[in-house]
């Protein structure tokens, strides 16, 4: 017997829940909330005007000045704007009949200037981080964007495909291990996030072509996982990879939510500061809002007795069960030979059915 | 406190695992009396280094009946008159986000080449190179369709990225300045259009007569450092000052910022190393008083490592991007599924192994039970080490086939796989020839050993012997120049000091494991038959040794190297069934 019980990780499943979401732009810009702001989960809390292009080129070779040459050839100036074609430095040749020219391949702005060296940055068009999660702007820092405050249902989901979207939620199948398929899928499509136990290849490309908004599965073929981080839309894997079905009550949630909108985040980052789950969440109606702080996200699933537990390891991918009510851990031999601390937990599915899994294949659900 | 701590509470907080142990003398030798793993709490949503350490010594309390923290969670220090607490207390990291880097330099062959060398032996990933010497024209001033004074794509990538680090090196000492100042204009102008709270530290490791150059141009717009040149002379490579910077840089812009890492180090009496740093120091002890020369390897969940030490110098590579837990994804990526599978049997389904892969990456705290996803991982292991050791192939001075211990840290341990599987994923991947010994860190504390050793190298010495390294036995590859068949390759006789005599034929293109336990030595003749030599070490055509057992025992491996990889993927996969029962992997 181990007499401590150590940490386990955990995953977010609540259908009312506080919380705090930063918005942050890539590069500094506009930030066009204020502190105490409503916000809508499309509407523009921070803006940004990343160049489509930096070029980066040598003076000195383009037009064969010196660089000490450089600041008396040059027309433009740091941080001036440029048009297409607009000279940028010129030199006179043959005896000052003519002269060399350098212009601007596109519009933009000179960015540095340094010895012979400039940076020039090509105009692109502007880049919007939206609120996403409907809410309150709670805090605001100048050029880099703001944090969200947002009450509702949160599903955090295993992997993401990256990408960001807001739609309306559409079940699809009965149970949690129903596989999308394209045959399925029609025009209404369009700008909702199907959900499903899992999504075919064909129903992954028909889902991008009718522009839905997202995709959230319970696993994903490890096959479509190249072709998912190329599409512009959004996908979450609840479990993982593979053929486990979607948890429970994860299914369950998601189709007491079906209809609603959704906004869906499916950024994963697995490790640091900017660490990411990637999540679902559907604000609450305005009028079912409270400031509870129990319902405050700070309030995490804790290790306790009978706390809910889903297995994070084949075989119990995605099997959602409870701690015993007197929390024990015993040394087990697995199938493989090795010998892990285990506790007994109890299936939902097939319910009553109890098994000695080890700790570091479960996780807290809730 | 005495002046030499006796009781050591040591840890090692990796990405992953935090793992604690207690090292206290026991009838006059120090042991390590307890140790235990616990879940890392570095990163989101706990983010606070010191949960799990706490975690670990709390768990370590009620394995030892040792009280360690008070009533506060403080530690106890020094040792009570009870005996509760510890005298020291000693902690490495490797749970710190790698520098993301670039290198600057003036001619690929030579000085980015050396700078990449020293980047990759600490915990920093080079993201992008820009060499001259491999551009049409000066810095790539030559554009794409051929017209010249067209814009550089290289420093164009350097423009777009936002990497924590620049390494610029170039030029020998008393060399040509003028490059130099131009490459300080590139990295100035680059970093000029950054925002500021973008711009990345600027390390110089090039000719120290541009210093002034580079600074005038620099200094203004970037955090500017100055070591000595990495290569100073074209014949001499100076690799030291810049890792030992780039360890400074790490240490003060990623370790320190983990979520109580002040904690941690208050705790401290000689500071937190990193976990490489320490397993460094372990290598060269074992290598100094063995006299030989060390592989240590550890597959992490978060970075691989491989330290090659001779006693005498040290080299070592870190590798972020393809470890054994958060890499899988990217080793995927990289090498592609078909390579990891050739090292599994027909039996494994290849979707079943990829989806089994990337769900590690995703939760690599999880603890495989069933065999054949150990066995999957440990194919992953393979393509890890392969493409880990290649980085020193272009070494010719670095021949990692002629180590004589291989010492084995990491996740594919913790996890439980066994010995004899993990020796032959040794085996497949490190083209390690001749005969060598191999051990394993059996507590995952083996690293740290080496940050014990700064308050008590004693302490350091008999725990890491005793109670951390677990000998799994003596291996023998011999030179094949014949093809594999039903051929004997080696005639092996093992005569046991406890008495007996076992007789053995090992066929070429086979492996034979020889039984020969933990403590145990034997005296081995190995005759070689045609098409078989011992290597250059070795003359003739037989060969006696001493031989000490372990809990692998004694494995023959006459499959040649390179290894005689089947021609087609099924073939293959026939073939490594056939090894892994040969080895009882």
């Amino acid at each position: 017997m181990i007499e401590f019980i150590p940490q386990l990780p955990e995953t977010r499943l609540s259908n009312t829940v506080r919380i705090r979401r930063e918005r942050r732009l890539p590069i500094p810009g506009e930030v066009s909330g204020a502190i105490g702001m409503r916000i809508g989960a499309q509407d523009i809390l921070a803006r940004a005007y990343p160049p489509k292009q930096r070029r980066a080129l040598s003076l000195t070779r383009v037009i064969g000045v010196r660089e000490a040459d450089v600041p008396k050839r040059l027309l433009k100036q740091v941080g001036d704007p440029v048009e297409a074609r607009e000279i940028i430095i010129a030199k006179p040749i043959s005896m000052g009949v003519q002269r060399l020219v350098y212009r601007a391949p596109e519009a933009g702005q000179i960015t540095a200037i340094q010895g012979s060296w400039m940076i020039m940055d090509v105009y692109g068009s502007p880049y919007d981080v939206p609120a996403l999660y409907r809410g309150t702007i709670v805090s605001v820092t100048p050029r880099q964007g703001g944090i969200v405050e947002a009450q509702g249902a949160l599903v955090q989901g295993a992997w993401g495909s990256g990408k960001e979207a807001v739609g309306v939620i559409k079940c699809f199948g009965s149970s949690p291990d129903a596989i999308l398929d394209a045959n399925v899928l029609r025009e209404d499509a369009r700008g909702s996030i199907l959900i499903a136990g899992g999504v075919t290849s064909a129903a992954l490309e028909r889902a991008h072509e009718l522009q839905a908004s997202g995709i959230v599965v319970g696993s994903l073929d490890p096959n479509l996982r190249a072709r998912a981080l190329t599409l512009n839309l959004p996908l979450l894997a609840t479990e993982g990879f593979g053929t486990a079905p979607m948890s429970t009550p994860v299914f369950e949630l998601l189709n007491a939510l079906n209809g609603q909108e959704a906004a869906l985040n499916a950024r994963y980052q697995s490790r640091g500061r900017d660490a990411s789950r990637p999540e679902l969440f559907v604000p609450l109606v305005l009028s079912r809002m409270q400031q509870s702080d129990e319902e405050s996200e700070a309030k995490r699933p804790a290790v306790a007795p009978n706390a809910r537990i889903r297995g994070i390891c084949e075989p119990n991918l995605g099997r959602v069960g409870t701690l015993p009510s007197e929390l024990v851990l015993k040394w087990v031999a697995t199938e493989a030979g090795t010998q892990l601390p285990a506790v007994e937990v109890e299936w939902e599915n097939p319910p009553g059915e109890r098994e000695a899994v080890p700790w570091t294949n479960l996780e807290l659900i809730g | 406190m005495a002046d030499v701590p006796t009781s050591i509470l040591v840890t090692d907080v990796g990405a992953v695992a935090t793992k604690v142990g207690l090292i206290d003398l026991v009838a006059g030798e120090y042991r390590l009396v307890g140790a235990t793993r616990t879940m890392s709490t570095c990163d989101a949503p706990h983010d606070d280094v010191m949960m799990g350490v706490r975690q670990g010594i709390m768990q370590l309390e009620a394995l030892t009946g040792r009280r360690l923290l008070d009533s506060k969670n403080a530690l106890i220090k020094p040792t009570r008159l009870d005996g509760d607490g510890v005298d020291a207390f000693v902690a490495v990291t490797s749970a710190a986000l790698p520098l993301h880097t670039v290198v600057i330099g003036l001619s690929r062959d030579y000085s980015v080449l050396s700078a990449q060398r020293a980047v990759d032996s600490t915990f920093a990933v080079v993201e992008h190179t820009i060499a001259v010497d491999e551009e049409s024209g000066r810095w790539g001033t030559t554009a794409s369709d051929g017209r010249a004074g067209g814009p550089s794509a290289a420093v164009e990538k350097l423009a777009e990225l936002k990497p924590d680090l620049i390494v610029m090196v170039g030029g020998i000492d008393g060399g040509a300045v003028a490059p130099l100042r131009e490459m300080a204009n590139i990295v100035a102008a680059v970093g000029a259009a950054m925002d500021e709270s973008q711009r990345p530290l600027v390390i110089f490791a090039g000719n120290r007569e541009a210093r002034g150059d580079v600074a005038e141009r620099i200094g203004g717009i970037l955090q500017l450092r100055m070591v000595e040149n990495v290569l100073p002379k074209l014949d001499q490579l100076n690799p030291t000052p810049l890792q030992n910077e780039i360890e400074l840089v790490y240490r003060q812009r990623q370790v320190e910022k983990i979520t109580g890492f002040d904690k941690l180090a208050a705790w401290t009496e000689k500071g937190v190393l990193t976990s490489a740093d320490a397993y460094t120091r372990v290598a060269e002890y074992l290598a100094r008083k063995y006299q030989l020369r060390v592989l240590a390897l550890d597959l992490g969940a978060a970075a691989t490592t491989l330290i090659y030490s001779d006693g005498a110098q040290n080299k070592r590579a870190i590798l972020e991007e393809t470890s054994i837990g958060y890499g899988l994804e990217a080793l995927l990526d990289r090498v592609g599924l078909e390579k990891i599978m050739r090292w599994l049997p027909n039996s494994f389904e290849a979707d079943s192994v990829h989806a089994q892969l990337l769900n590690q990456a995703i939760h690599p705290t999880a603890t495989p039970t069933r065999a054949q996803d150990l066995t999957a991982l440990n194919a992953a292991g393979r393509e890890i080490l392969l493409h880990s050791a290649g980085i020193w192939h272009d070494e010719a001075k670095l021949a990692l086939g002629d180590s004589e211990l291989i010492l084995l840290s990491g996740a594919p341990i913790a996890r439980g796989s066994k010995p004899t599987a993990l020796l032959l994923m040794l085996l497949d991947s490190l083209d390690t020839r001749g005969i060598f010994s191999v051990a394993a860190d059996s507590v995952g504390l083996v690293p740290a050993m080496g940050a014990v050793a700064a308050v008590n190298p004693e302490a350091a010495a008999q725990a890491l012997e005793n109670d951390c390294l677990v000998t799994w036995g003596t291996v023998f590859v011999p030179q094949v120049t014949a093809r594999a068949g039903d051929a004997v390759a080696l005639t092996v006789r093992v005569e046991p000091q406890r008495g007996g005599q076992l007789e053995a034929d090992v066929k070429l293109g086979s492996l034979e494991l020889i039984p020969l336990g933990e403590g145990e030595k034997a005296n081995v003749e190995i005759r070689a038959e045609r098409g078989v030599s011992f290597g250059e070490a070795i003359k003739g055509s037989t060969f006696k040794r001493e031989v000490q057992g372990g809990t692998v025992g004694l494995m023959i491996d006459a499959r040649g190297r390179p290894l005689p990889f089947a021609d087609n993927l099924e073939r293959q996969r026939e073939k490594m069934q056939q090894w892994m029962w040969e080895a009882g992997a």
